[in-house]
């Protein structure tokens, strides 16, 4: 090998070496402080007293709830694990999350579908924790386990961020819309401060001790399911497919529900995997507590404790049949 | 026996490549390039439908496009590995070179491995082992290339080895060639997948330009009485400016001047897709071809002094 090939090799060598090096600094941090490319003033405004209270993509900041350290490393991971499907601002309104069925979830109105509170309540850390570590089956939103709990709870930070933001944000903008005269900053700060401690306080409904199914209560509940006063075929179908009369119009052929978000809802076929969770204080919850932003509504003011367990009884028996 | 009379371990090979690089690899990129890898965290089956379901129409129905297309990425590797499997069938079981038998079973087990990378890809969430899946994918093609082209006709007839005096240098410059690629690949892939430095594909990407256009100036220069090199080397000069091009297209649209360019997200989302897995597609080209040359000057060049 002649010195020329040497000097060359040594070049190309040194060169890959520094190549590589550059190339292993990975997860950047978010390439722009703005969380919005909306242009209308009402946008600009809203987004400039948000600014104040809550920082910005890169310098988050969440008072008493989160640390901005964790803010911070929570932006990072955003930026990488959960941007192309949740969006930068997490409204989900990339062209990724359109290729998507179920579509990712936006955090417009601070919902989060699959939790252990009440109703109207925000969700608690550790139901967004779940969410994150364990994923949704049969959804793109998958478990992201492998991570340290470190990463879980950065991230967990940020995305309790961006939830409590949009919250704060829809809420004041459509008071805005209402009240032209309305001041912005000063009702950002005040609706932060009321969602803020919503979300502070915020607990686990407790689950009440659910007894084992016996073929009686599997049927009761079959009977509600189909009944009037539950009413859950309308949407469920008769026989739980996802069905019902109330969810797609067999004539037309279409699905006729909507969410909050204005995507189309198909009720679940209750012989697949619940997106929820399968474990009995799960589908408890899920009749119970109701799916807020969809068409599942809440059941335990309208059933008693023992119709909703009849139910859960039923719903486990669909579950468990061919 | 000669290659002529082994026509079925050829033509197996070229459809496992032409299926690598056209579906395998550019659905793979397509699905990268769409950020829809994780369409459906469940390996094989789509959610409990099987990895066989063809009617691409009701996958998407049911779970939307980027579902569509990551389960026909699974399938186009599918189509792979059955193909591999017949190629190492025929080249074991038929009166083949031992050459032949020896790489005929390492495209199996890549092809095999990169089924599995995939699986802990997306039951994983992990990364990391994207980032293996794509090289593997690319090993996997320098491996079928090097299998096409020994299982040839054209190569059995060509004479056994010529003399030239730059056949020590294109050996050597289109091995490293070979290797700055794939170090190229790692830093690329790594863009890709965790949000790597671009600095370091840039760096990467010049070096293994130079160094192939080196290897194209030896060939013009040191093997010009050898016609296959200099058309082998003509084609990666070209293949290397189109790269080059599709490259600076690919950084421009995703990072530079026509970022904001476009009138709507979704037409910059294609044009994103579109650029960056052509880009990908040309890189595996460039790959095939600075391996074909090496082939060549591998077995066929000879140091004049080694007469």
């Amino acid at each position: 090998m002649t010195n020329r090939s040497l000097g060359g090799l040594f070049f190309v060598g040194a060169a890959c070496i520094f190549g590589l090096l550059l190339s292993f600094r990975f997860g950047s941090a978010p390439t722009s402080s703005t969380l919005s490319r909306e242009t209308d003033p009402l946008s600009l405004e809203a987004e400039a007293a948000l600014q104040i209270f809550f920082g910005n993509a890169r310098e988050p900041k969440l008072d008493n709830l989160e640390t901005s350290a964790d803010l911070r490393a929570g932006a990072k991971l955003w930026a990488t694990k959960c941007m192309h499907c949740h969006g930068r601002s997490g409204l989900a309104d990339t062209s990724t999350a359109a290729m998507l069925r179920p579509r990712p979830r936006s955090f417009s109105h601070g919902i989060v579908k699959f939790k252990s509170s009440g109703f109207m309540e925000p969700a608690t850390r550790a139901d967004l924790e779940r969410t994150i570590r364990n994923g949704i089956p049969t959804t793109s939103m998958a478990g992201f386990f492998a991570f340290p709990d470190s990463a879980i709870h950065e991230v967990t930070a940020y995305t309790r961020w961006l939830l409590i933001r949009n919250q704060v944000k829809t809420e004041v903008m459509t008071a805005k819309e209402k009240d032209l005269s309305l001041d912005l900053v000063a009702a950002t700060e005040r609706a932060k401060m009321r969602i803020s401690q919503a979300w502070a306080e915020t607990k686990a409904e407790p689950v009440p001790i659910l007894r084992d199914p016996t073929p009686a209560s599997i049927a009761r509940g079959g009977a509600l399911f189909a009944g009037e006063k539950a009413a859950c075929f309308s949407c469920h179908g008769k026989q739980g497919a996802g069905n019902g009369p109330a969810a797609w119009d067999s004539v037309n052929e279409r699905w006729m529900l909507r969410d909050l978000w204005g995507e189309e809802v198909r009720p679940r076929n209750l012989k697949d995997t619940l997106l929820g969770g399968t474990a009995a204080s799960d589908v408890w919850r899920r009749i119970a507590l109701g799916i807020p932003g969809t068409p599942m509504p809440a059941h335990r003011d309208r059933l008693a404790p023992e119709e909703i367990e009849a139910l859960v009884h039923f719903v486990l028996s669909l579950q468990e049949s061919p | 026996m000669p290659a002529q009379d082994h026509p079925w371990v050829h033509r197996l090979a070229i459809a496992a490549l032409l299926v690598a690089i056209l579906l395998t690899i550019g659905l793979g990129g397509a699905v990268t390039s769409t950020e829809v890898g994780m369409a459906y965290p469940t390996w094989p089956n789509i959610n409990g439908w099987s990895l066989f379901h063809v009617f691409y129409g009701e996958i998407a129905e049911a779970f939307g496009a980027g579902s569509a297309l990551e389960h026909s990425h699974r399938q186009a590797g599918t189509l792979m590995g059955l193909l591999c499997i017949a190629l190492a069938l025929a080249a074991l079981f038929g009166q083949t070179p031992r050459s032949w038998k020896i790489l005929a079973s390492a495209c199996l087990l890549i092809v095999i491995l990169q089924g599995l990378l995939g699986a802990f890809r997306v039951v994983g969430n992990d990364q990391i082992m994207a980032i293996l899946h794509a090289l593997g994918a690319q090993f996997c093609v320098l491996l079928l290339t090097a299998m096409a082209k020994i299982s040839s006709p054209a190569w059995a007839k060509q004479p056994q080895s010529c003399a030239s005096s730059g056949a020590n240098g294109l050996r050597l410059w289109t091995a490293m060639g070979i290797a700055v690629l794939f170090l190229n690949l790692i830093a690329a892939a790594s863009l890709r997948h965790k949000e790597g430095a671009f600095s370091g594909h840039l760096v990467l990407a010049l070096v293994a330009s130079g160094v192939l256009l080196w290897v194209v100036r030896l060939a013009f220069t040191q093997a010009r009485d050898q016609p296959r090199i200099r058309a082998a080397a003509h084609r990666l000069a070209w293949l290397l400016g189109i790269q080059l091009g599709l490259g600076l297209a690919t950084w421009a649209i995703l990072m530079g001047p026509l970022l904001d360019s476009f009138d709507s997200d979704r037409t910059r989302f294609v044009a994103q897709a579109c650029c960056a897995t052509s880009h990908l597609v040309v890189g595996v080209l460039v790959l095939v071809q600075t391996t074909s040359l090496a082939l060549e000057a591998r077995f066929r060049l000879h140091p004049e002094s080694s007469a």
